[in-house]
């Protein structure tokens, strides 16, 4: 069965970039993957989050080589309406990609656009404001939200409509802990209840440790490691150069260099070290 | 000698607001000191760093800077004592190219064209922005155009500086860059050599970082304010503070990732608040294998 989302030799272009933003990248994700997309700045992360919805070339000019394939799709040629109902991103800008006067009619906005029926549609609107902490701002204008309430309304927008694809750049850059959890937690029981793919790109590899089970690491726009999280981890830790590891893979390291698998929460540290009685994770 | 930053008794409710965003809280700042505000969303940090820079004015309480009450002063008389630095950069990113931005500042506060020009070289170098001064900013991506947000308020020289959530969008080298240069500007040389920055602000710069990534104020701060419901929840050194396990919990924060490891492990949870030295990877190795 082929995966959801293929990619193959994809090279992306800047028009007067000096180097390419992507340099000949594959790889696939299947359905209920959770996948971090990890680097440093100027990785690569966002324009290929971007280029699977097609937002690059389509919105943000750039030469395109290669093949990329979500369901089946190619999101170079494919309607925007058709992509729409396969896959949903976040952008790192959120108060950018909200336009409604209200959260609740934000919610219902890309339900409209699929032609949902009203009564699915209240329904679900009702679920996720309930789900994402927001019903106490049904009312409110989304441009007078703080900057995390925005951040998890525009998460909450693109989990509403029950995506197989999820994109998410940098979801949780504007949020206290508490929240980042909340709403990787959504994200990931879109993958675990319904069988989504997610693609999380962030920095903030520490919060990202308990959720993403496997990783693609960018650098320079080459895939520099694609495995699961813990051998990922100790590439990125064998590899000063590439990008700093999670705080505890970071110690692991040290505890025990070369090891070809590193865990990266605390859970994962007191197994690792055979300490029984480790707290929670969390 | 008087604190640099004085807080007495601060109060602030937005107006048609059930209650008060911060309430009564008193802290002091010294020169070359960088005091952390941190606290889960809505507990009063935003707002804090606004009552700081002047922005919002308390309703009860006072804010004194260098000895003067805000209460007093004209806001560019303000401005000239301390700079914020928001923290979305495109809030505060108001001109066509990163020099006019590097500019603005210091031309507002009346010096000559060529102090003027003096501190765009000067902060543009300190900041590695030389390469970009003649982009607009909104074409930079986000953590270039953060750090140009960060070099227009530290151009103007202000004795006290307010960051409000620096680290949000940068990766851990730009993290570290950050916390480079903060520990050097509030550590009495300035972020550049530049001879005309002295002659407008005495340094060391007192810093005020309004943030919810622990990690980062372990490796910045040497004090904290724990904020919770707008009041002071704790108020100490940030080392101690930071391995609080219960502290943090009481204030809805989750403590840094090795912290919370050492913390598990029974180890010392102290050892985990920088957690770079050899310390805690003794301390771990010696837990190996126990049960």
């Amino acid at each position: 069965m082929t995966p959801l989302v293929a990619v193959d030799g994809l090279t992306v272009r800047y028009p007067g970039g000096a180097s390419p933003a992507l340099d000949d990248v594959s790889f696939t994700a299947g359905a209920g993957e959770v996948v971090g997309v990890v680097g440093a700045t100027g990785a690569g992360r966002s324009t290929l989050l971007r280029a699977l919805l097609g937002i690059v070339p389509r919105l943000v000019p750039a030469d395109v080589t290669g093949s990329v394939r979500v369901a089946g799709l190619d999101p170079r040629t494919t309607g925007v309406a058709d992509l729409a109902r396969v896959a949903a991103i976040v952008l790192d800008d959120p108060e950018t990609q909200l336009s409604q006067l209200t959260v609740e009619e934000e919610l219902a906005f890309g339900l409209e656009n699929l032609g949902t029926q009203p009564a699915d549609m209240r329904h679900r609107v009702a679920q996720m404001l309930d789900a994402a902490g927001l019903a106490a701002f049904v009312s409110r204008n989304p441009q007078e939200l703080s900057g995390g309430e925005q951040q998890r309304l525009a998460v909450a927008c693109a989990l509403v409509v029950r995506p197989r694809l999820l994109l998410l750049d940098e979801p949780v850059a504007n949020l206290d802990p508490r929240s980042g959890h909340a709403v990787l937690e959504l994200a990931t029981a879109l993958a675990r209840d319904a069988g989504a793919t997610v693609l999380i790109a962030t920095n903030d590899v520490d919060l990202l440790a308990s959720y993403a089970s496997r990783l693609l690491v960018l650098g320079g726009g080459r895939v520099l490691a694609d495995d699961d999280a813990g051998r990922a981890w100790a590439s990125v830790a064998a590899h000063p150069g590439w990008m700093a590891p999670p705080a505890i893979a970071g110690l692991a390291a040290r505890v025990d260099p070369g090891a070809p698998w590193l865990p990266s929460t605390v859970a994962e540290a007191t197994r690792w070290l055979g300490v029984e009685r480790g707290a929670a994770d969390r | 000698m008087t604190a640099r930053v004085e807080l007495r008794g601060v109060s602030y409710t937005y107006p048609g607001a059930p209650r008060p965003a911060v309430a009564a809280v008193s802290a002091s700042v010294d020169a070359g000191e960088v005091l952390a505000v941190v606290g889960e969303s809505g507990s009063g940090k935003s707002t804090l760093a606004r009552l700081i820079a002047g922005l919002l004015r308390p309703d009860a309480g006072s804010v004194r800077l260098g000895g003067t009450d805000l209460r007093g002063l004209r806001p560019r008389d303000v401005a000239g004592r301390a700079g914020i630095v928001f923290q979305h950069p495109n809030h505060q990113l108001l001109t066509s190219s990163v020099r006019d931005e590097l500019a603005l500042g210091p031309r507002n506060l009346g010096l000559d064209a060529d102090a003027v020009a003096a501190r765009v070289a000067g902060t543009a170098r300190a900041f590695r922005l030389a390469g970009v001064l003649d982009e607009h900013p909104y074409r930079l991506a986000l953590p270039v155009r953060r750090r140009v947000a960060v070099a227009a308020i530290v151009a103007m020289r202000p004795p006290v500086l307010v960051l409000d959530e620096p680290t949000a969008g940068l990766d851990a080298a730009e993290i570290a860059d950050l916390v480079a240069w903060i520990r050097v500007a509030s550590g009495g040389t300035g972020p550049d050599a530049d001879p005309s920055a002295s002659a407008a602000a005495p340094m060391p710069l007192s810093v005020i970082v309004v943030t919810h990534d622990l990690r980062f104020a372990g490796s910045i701060a040497d004090r904290l304010l724990v904020l919770r419901g707008g009041s002071v929840a704790a108020h100490g050194s940030a080392s101690a503070l930071l391995a609080d396990v219960d502290a943090l919990a009481a204030a809805g924060l989750e403590p840094p990732p090795l912290v919370r490891l050492a913390e598990a492990l029974r180890i010392d949870p102290a050892l985990g608040v920088a957690g770079t030295g050899d310390a805690i990877v003794d301390a771990v190795r010696a837990r190996r294998g126990s049960g």
